[in-house]
């Protein structure tokens, strides 16, 4: 049986956009890539340990964490590089395309996921009962 | 044409497909002709900006890439030395493009 890797390769997968256009995001992402997104999300935290969420963030904080590359060109037709100032100045509407896209990758990777550990114990999505002795 | 060629610059990183494994800032490749054979030789200098991750350049495939304009320079590493915490070198495959 091969040996499990346990540590995450850096896979990209290229997600296309409307009007020709496309990201590619990580395939997965490390725990430390996610903690470091979560970070960013947390905002203040009070002595009581009230937490006030970095609302500018959400979201991009974990658009930041999966984004590679884009196809996207400024208004001279010149490439501009991931970055979360360049993800602050898209529209509204781009900011969203990217969003169900994103989610959509994370929602396939998941269920792949889960069905490649489902294909290695080999087991049945239920467990069986034994039969009462009477 | 030349015998041995040196490029220049200010920024580049040695990375695991996305991952970087550590920032230049003041890196040189040096392209010199071989003395073992035809072909040449590619090595690289480099001066560490910032923190380096130490899995991050244990894993293979690394690659060297450094922007300019257009795109960016990209050579294979094929063996890499942390001199110090600010120095680096590497022998690099002929460059990608």
């Amino acid at each position: 049986m091969a040996r499990r890797v346990r540590f995450v390769t850096p896979e990209v997968v290229r997600l296309p956009l409307s009007d020709g256009d496309w990201i590619e995001v990580k395939k997965r992402l490390s725990v430390g890539e996610e903690r470091q997104a979560f970070q960013q999300i947390v905002g203040e935290i009070k002595s009581d340990g009230w937490r006030r969420p970095n609302l500018e963030m959400v979201g991009i904080a974990e658009m930041i964490a999966y984004l590679v590359d884009w196809s996207f060109r400024d208004a001279r037709d010149k490439p501009v590089r991931v970055t979360i100032d360049a993800i602050r100045q898209l529209d509204l509407a781009t900011f969203r395309e990217l969003e169900a896209a994103l989610t959509a990758h994370v929602t396939a990777m998941d269920a792949a996921e889960a069905d490649a550990k489902n294909g290695q114990s080999g087991e049945p999505g239920s467990a069986t009962t034994s039969p009462s002795v009477e | 044409m030349f015998q041995s060629l040196t490029m220049r610059g200010t920024e580049g990183s040695i990375s695991w497909g996305y991952k970087v494994g550590v920032a230049l800032v003041g890196w040189s490749v040096r392209k010199v002709k071989s003395e073992d054979g035809p072909g040449f030789q590619w090595s690289l200098t480099g001066r560490v900006d910032g923190p380096v991750d130490d899995f991050v350049l244990r894993q293979r495939p690394l690659l060297f890439t450094a922007p300019r304009r257009g795109g960016r320079w990209c050579w294979p590493v094929r063996d890499l030395h942390l001199l110090s915490a600010t120095s680096v070198t590497a022998q690099l495959d002929p460059p990608e493009y």
